[in-house]
């Protein structure tokens, strides 16, 4: 198989296998990141896929989203589905030559981001949720989505972050202090913000919060899904950068480190 | 989503359909940078592949790469399998949409055909359905399907364009099933759509003195004779097609406008239709029937 960067195709092929096989490299070995993202990139430009990731990209820029929040969202939703099928890929793996199975593993990486292209220029359409009452939807009784799927979804995921903004840009320390609170108050450590403060005020103080959240989401369009990923996935990154504060109430501080779940 | 959306998807959709000339020089590849301090997280989710029913696999056919569910078995080691396709937002009254494992597909109900079981192990698995949506889809499938509610008889519309695409990419496989009624847009995506309006006396009040008419007339109008064809109906009122004996058995397209929706090896007949209450004549204009051989 050709060479491609400076690493073989075959090379590119068992980094993605491995990433396959323990998904969490992904987060603390840089190389193999690094050989997955070019494995993408050749499935991406091979003749079959070309002409489709053009046209998403062409897409992605005229609605005016990232190219790297495509390409994260794109490889997630990649990883995602090929992990569903892992036990047919291993057993494939199992049946033939590593240069065949790098080969098979290249088509079916192929076929499987034609299906991610789709689901990214879909949901940029932003067209969920608008499926014809005609339609017989048998997508099982459980349709929930959980959120690690969901944080792949590029329109929701461009929402989330919004929001994570407008909190950011907008809202006062001690307002987010609360919100910080009421994340963590919910984890083994607990939380020591607001500890002078009252369990009544404490209640009232998370129900006037979570008010004003919804009142930000609502102002800027930002759907309920999103809400929810922004308080899973991006809350905890405004936490611990947000200093911890014994009350609500306007007063000189002493910082300390944000709380960490 | 609207209707410029819907253009750009199918411009995806159509680019899926053909192969560029060839792979994309490494220095005009685009790169691919991600978010920093971002980390990725998965849902666990696998799914289980059967040894065949349930399973969704891509199997080449021609220059195409067909997305299908295997359903059932079927007679002499074949099985029937269903066009599948990852492009959702193109679905009409004849699909179901169906989840497998964290993706949802559209299941193309009037687009069925059969695959030989070295077929069906060569093709490629990419998912299955779980034993709850296996049992609804089959479910679904013995039912009558649901009445369209949008009136799209534009044969152009990126709606309908996707559907006679889909059809044309199993073309082959389908004319493997003689003996099953062609696929035809003209009956599918007008006729049954609204079938005042593209056969005007098709749904025509006719009247008592009419039906004398009508009966009168009928045994002429039940048949309509063509240079390489006869179009007929049967007891059940089905359009037959029964080409010329110096044509059948060879292989041959049949026509309707510019659309084929059969070619392969001329059987006796050919179903059109299972239902269409109007004169084979007026079934012919309609339909612009025609029917040649073809070169292998």
């Amino acid at each position: 198989m050709g060479k491609m960067y400076e690493h073989s195709l075959s090379d590119l092929a068992e980094a993605f296998w491995r990433a396959l096989s323990n998904p969490d490299v992904l987060d603390r070995d840089r190389t193999t990141l690094d050989m997955v993202k070019a494995w993408m990139r050749t499935c991406l430009h091979s003749k079959a896929r070309v002409a489709q990731f053009k046209l998403v990209l062409e897409l992605a820029r005229q609605q005016q989203y990232s190219f790297n929040d495509l390409n994260y969202c794109l490889m997630g939703l990649l990883l995602q589905k090929m992990l569903e099928i892992k036990s047919k890929l291993e057993s494939k793996r199992m049946e033939y030559e590593p240069e065949h199975f790098h080969r098979y593993l290249f088509k079916t990486t192929s076929i499987i981001l034609l299906k991610c292209l789709t689901d990214l220029c879909e949901t940029m359409g932003n067209n969920h949720n608008e499926y014809p009452q005609t339609w017989v939807d048998v997508r099982g009784e459980n349709t929930y989505k959980s959120l690690e799927t969901i944080q792949y979804n590029i329109s929701q995921r461009k929402q989330a972050l919004l929001l994570k903004q407008m909190i950011k840009d907008n809202w006062q320390e001690r307002e987010l202090n609360v919100l910080c609170h009421d994340l963590e108050s919910g984890s083994k450590a607990g939380s020591a913000r607001l500890a002078d403060e009252s369990r009544d005020n404490v209640y009232q103080l998370h129900k006037r919060t979570r008010d004003k959240l919804k009142q930000t989401m609502e102002t800027h369009e930002i759907s309920e899904t999103a809400g929810k990923l922004f308080i899973w996935k991006y809350l905890q990154d405004l936490c611990q950068n947000c200093p911890v504060l014994r009350t609500y109430r306007e007063m000189g501080h002493t910082h300390t480190t944000g709380g960490k779940i | 989503m609207n209707d410029m959306n819907k253009e750009r998807l199918y411009e995806v959709y159509l680019a899926s359909l053909k192969s560029g000339v060839e792979d994309i020089p490494e220095s005009e590849m685009q790169e691919i940078n991600l978010p920093e301090d971002e980390n990725f997280s998965f849902e666990d989710n696998r799914v289980v592949f059967t040894e065949a029913e349930g399973n969704i696999i891509v199997v080449e056919a021609g220059k195409y790469e067909i997305w299908c569910l295997i359903l059932e078995d079927a007679p002499n080691g074949m099985y029937k399998a269903f066009k599948i396709s990852p492009f959702t937002a193109f679905a009409s009254e004849y699909d179901l949409l169906i989840r497998a494992g964290s993706s949802i597909y559209l299941l193309e109900m009037d687009n069925s055909f059969l695959l030989s079981s070295d077929e069906v192990r060569e093709g490629i698995p990419i998912s299955a359905v779980d034993e709850e949506v296996f049992i609804a889809i089959k479910a679904q499938l013995q039912q009558s399907r649901a009445q369209a509610s949008l009136k799209n008889t534009d044969l152009k519309h990126p709606d309908n364009l996707f559907r006679i695409l889909e059809h044309e990419q199993t073309l082959g496989l389908r004319s493997r099933q003689v003996s099953a009624p062609l696929w035809i847009p003209q009956i599918s995506l007008q006729y049954e759509r609204e079938a005042a309006a593209v056969i005007p006396a098709a749904a025509a009040d006719i009247g008592v003195a009419g039906a004398f008419e009508v009966l009168r007339r009928q045994q002429d109008e039940n048949v309509y004779f063509a240079k390489e064809y006869t179009l007929h109906k049967n007891e059940r009122h089905e359009l037959i097609l029964s080409p010329d004996q110096g044509y059948v058995s060879q292989k041959a397209e049949v026509r309707c406008g510019d659309i084929v929706v059969f070619r392969g090896i001329l059987p006796e007949s050919l179903i059109l239709a299972s239902f269409l209450p109007v004169s084979t004549l007026k079934a012919q204009r309609f339909l612009d029937i025609n029917l040649k051989t073809i070169k292998e």
